[in-house]
């Protein structure tokens, strides 16, 4: 077969989602939580992505991270740092993260505007 | 052995260390390439309709996708909104590539074969795929569609734009095999669980000897015998 690699092929084209500047919030509960995790030190940062994949088509993906090699916007919010890839920029700006205190099903849950639906759990959406 | 165009099928070609990760995700099956295996899976759609079905191998550093779906533009759309920051990169190839089917050549491998300069795979054990450069002449298509349709029903094997297409699941159309049922989440998939654990609205795919009084429509309609779908 011809896989176009060869010199007279055309470059791939790699497509980039368009960057927005993100505006996000956090609840009181999550600001708590976020508090008891982070402690003192505030160098440390939490990263809100999003991967492809999941029930729904994305998947959010938190992190704690001192930092990261992906091309990320950072915010200020109550404090804390918080970076946001701009390959996902599209998809997070206006989220509000949440934390929800349940034995079962609990733990930051994101909010997002962006979303058209959600699968139960509500790690992946669409 | 009888061969015909394939010029439904688009040739992808997917590159960048996330690629196995990234299909793995979207897909139905379980991916995960291991050398000149061919691995047969579905893209579908929230509602776990099918977007499309992708014969992937893996080509050196590269994975090879024949594709075939309904709206092909709006598939690639679905898959590049889904890289986000992943390394991966999407090139159709299709133009520089001719497509064809062989079949009616009994059990085969379900493995990729290079042949010259031919490209060989072989689908679900039943028959073959075969890419080659545009840079040669076509191979002769001595098939045709009668043939290959009667052949299909006797094989029961679904077909696109006959048990296939974007407004069925994998497990109304007789395509239940490419959904590898212990895997993680993907797009669809708990539409696609749901019906398994309740045994609801499950088709099989059938064959029938043609009769006058037939009530039920055949999806897809042979000299003698036709494929119907029924719940099962």
């Amino acid at each position: 077969m011809d896989c176009g690699t060869c010199e007279s092929a055309s470059p791939v084209v790699v497509q980039t989602p368009e960057v927005v500047n993100v505006d996000l919030t956090i609840t009181e509960n999550a600001h708590s939580m976020l508090d008891q995790a982070f402690g003192e030190d505030r160098s440390m940062a939490l990263l809100v992505g999003v991967l492809s994949g999941g029930c729904s088509g994305y998947m959010y993906d938190l992190q704690i991270v001192e930092d990261t090699e992906i091309d990320c916007q950072e915010l200020s919010i109550s404090g804390f740092r918080i970076l946001v890839p701009n390959s996902s920029s599209h998809l997070l700006n206006g989220i509000e993260i949440d934390y929800e205190d349940r034995l079962m099903g609990g733990g930051f849950k994101i909010n997002n505007p962006n979303a058209q639906s959600s699968c139960g759990c509500g790690e992946s959406f669409a | 052995m009888p061969r015909l165009a394939f010029d439904e099928a688009k040739a992808l070609i997917f590159t960048g260390k996330d690629v196995e990760k990234f299909i793995d995700g979207l897909s139905t099956n379980k991916v995960e390439f291991s050398k000149s295996q061919v691995i047969d899976t579905l893209v579908l759609n929230n509602k776990a309709k099918i977007l499309g079905q992708l014969h992937l191998f893996q080509l050196n550093h590269m994975v090879v996708s024949v594709t075939v779906a309904d709206n092909f533009e709006e598939l690639v759309k679905y898959l590049e909104s889904k890289i986000l920051a992943q390394e991966v990169a999407i090139n159709d190839v299709t133009s520089l590539n001719f497509i064809d089917i062989v079949y009616d050549e009994g059990s085969i491998n379900k493995q990729v074969t290079i042949d010259k300069d031919t490209t060989i795979i072989g689908i679900n054990g039943m028959y073959s795929i075969e890419l080659y450069s545009v840079k040669q002449s076509r191979k002769h298509c001595d098939g045709d569609n009668e043939s290959f349709t009667n052949w299909r029903v006797d094989n029961l094997i679904p077909w696109y734009d006959y048990e296939i297409s974007n407004s069925v699941n994998p497990y109304q159309c007789g395509l239940g095999y490419q959904v590898h049922e212990n895997k993680g989440c993907y797009t669809g998939q708990e539409i696609l669980t749901r019906m398994r654990t309740r045994n609801k609205g499950i088709f099989q795919l059938i064959s029938r000897e043609n009769r006058a009084d037939e009530e039920s429509k055949p999806t897809t309609q042979g000299s003698e015998r036709s494929l119907y779908l029924e719940k099962s």
